[in-house]
């Protein structure tokens, strides 16, 4: 029988492919980023499909096992779809990466042809297992967005898990991991906005927790990410002082913090200012959820808030927040 | 953003008197739609088939633009079914869900800010709590009303997309289908 590896990199409706001239830039960008071709992920998994091999214990091998299941049935479930809009296409995935906890960048929606294309970036604790959650997020993100877009107009959103998240709090507080992930996040955008071509389509990061430092990083570092809005949801810094930093807009730059985010202790420490502060710059959003992970409860003015933006309408805005004294700059 | 406003549109007998009864419709839907809903972190979830939801939310903004004086547009509805999601990204297996749901309507720009009047006027007197409130002005030419029922949980909003056209959407709370719930008839 084979194992749930082979099933998965089998079936491969959509994803990874070649043949059109956007997705040749695409799967050349995520190649460069470490992510294994259909063709070249077969072999190492093949070999590596029991706990022995994957130095797994039986418990942690049967975790994985049930979230490559349900990545493969999710995508099944699309794969007759006439509206490609409302497909799965799966651009990378590396169940072994960053010592096994795994990569995956996963898109609901066709990102070389949509109107609005959205990248979410994870945080702290997440993990390959993870990866269904994450894409049952950006269906819902892009079913909002799609509602408050303009008639005739597409929206993709993708799940991605290209850098090595932290595993813990004490992690989170290393700036190391969003640095090693800049590049690959850098490239990978470049290789959206080859796909796109010309006229420009309308491009999101939707970051939460230490994905923000990681978008922060990547944005302020280089050429940037290309993006046309940065949303932040529950930062503990993006590794710049002031929003201007990130190469985008900063009038398109959007700070949710919810006011009992414990990220709110953090900021000015190690991975920057808390980006909700008056001196930071962009915009707060008008933010009803509580909680470090509350802000895409089901149906929370937080979560609509993040698909208006996604959509390239205006969102609720709240006043930045003023905190005494400032915030002393020790993370330089 | 003004979260709430306290201004009222003027409206004449008939007019009141068939809002007054979409109201009493309405209240009789929903309360039959959202019974029970449960106030603690640990009461179970409303039970709803996904096509009681559906018809549930079609019908609650066929009684809202009926109200305000506007009709829904040619544009497919946008009604989507998602899983529940925890605070960490987890889901359970049980098929609780959610539903998003959106219908358009070709509205002239300089009409906006008396639909969203009419509409908040409709929703408050159902019992939901406005949430966002914004007119159109001269240099913010768009409007919001965003209303969430405080019990039930579920969310009515209006939004403008544009100088001619508005957005109506219901979202609920996460809900549990009945065993071998019905699919829903899009």
């Amino acid at each position: 029988m084979s194992s749930v590896y082979e099933l998965l990199v089998a079936f491969d409706p959509h994803g990874l492919r070649d043949s059109a001239k956007g997705w040749k830039a695409l799967a050349h960008a995520v190649e460069s980023t470490g992510t294994r071709h259909r063709n070249q992920v077969n072999g190492p998994l093949h070999q590596a499909g029991t706990p022995a091999t994957l130095g797994l214990d039986q418990s942690a091998y049967d975790k994985r096992k049930a979230a490559l299941q349900t990545i493969k049935n999710k995508l099944e479930d699309t794969a007759n779809t006439k509206d490609e809009e409302h497909q799965m296409f799966l651009l990378g995935i590396d169940p072994e990466a960053y010592e096994g906890d795994g990569r995956a960048i996963v898109a609901t929606g066709n990102p070389d042809k949509a109107t609005h294309t959205a990248v979410f970036v994870p945080g702290t604790n997440t993990e390959f297992n993870g990866v269904p959650g994450q894409i049952d997020l950006i269906r819902r993100l892009q079913g909002n967005a799609k509602g408050n877009a303009e008639p005739g107009e597409t929206v993709s959103v993708i799940s991605y898990l290209g850098y090595d998240t932290p595993e813990s709090l004490l992690e989170a507080g290393n700036p190391q991991r969003g640095k090693d992930g800049a590049d690959d996040m850098r490239r990978f955008s470049d290789g959206l906005r080859v796909a796109h071509g010309e006229p420009k389509t309308h491009l999101t990061y939707v970051a939460h927790s230490y994905g923000t430092y990681a978008v922060g990083v990547a944005a302020s570092g280089g050429d940037g990410l290309h993006a046309d809005d940065i949303i932040a949801l529950g930062s503990p810094g993006m590794g710049v002082d002031e929003a201007k930093e990130l190469q985008t807009n900063p009038d398109h730059v959007w700070i949710s913090e919810a006011e009992d985010d414990p990220t709110r202790l953090v900021g000015g420490y190690t991975l920057g200012p808390g980006p909700h502060i008056i001196g930071f710059g962009g915009n707060n959003l008008y933010t009803d959820t509580s909680g470090h992970g509350g802000y895409w409860n089901e149906n929370s003015d937080s979560f609509n808030n993040q698909g208006k933006i996604i959509a390239g309408k205006q969102p609720e805005v709240d006043p930045k927040e003023i905190v005494i004294g400032g915030f002393i700059p020790i993370w330089h | 953003m003004t979260r709430p406003s306290t201004r009222r549109s003027d409206t004449g007998t008939g007019t009141r008197l068939k809002r007054l009864l979409a109201v009493a419709l309405m209240v009789a839907t929903l309360g039959a739609c959202m019974s029970n809903p449960g106030t603690g972190k640990y009461d179970p979830l409303p039970v709803k088939s996904q096509q009681e939801t559906l018809d549930w939310a079609r019908q609650l903004i066929a009684h809202l633009v009926q109200t305000v004086g506007i009709e829904i547009n040619s544009e497919p509805e946008e009604a989507g079914f998602h899983p529940c999601i925890g605070r960490n990204g987890e889901s359970a297996p049980d098929g609780r869900y959610t539903l998003l749901y959106f219908v358009h309507s070709d509205v002239p720009g300089a009409r906006h800010n008396d639909v969203v009047r009419s509409a908040r006027d409709l929703l408050t007197k159902e019992g939901l709590k406005v949430t966002v409130y914004r007119e159109a002005t001269d240099t913010k030419p768009s409007v919001a009303l965003w209303t969430r029922h405080p019990e039930s949980n579920y969310t009515v909003r209006v939004d403008s997309t544009s100088d001619k056209r508005m957005a109506l959407s219901v979202t609920t709370p996460c809900l549990m289908p009945p065993s071998a719930s019905p699919a829903p008839t899009q």
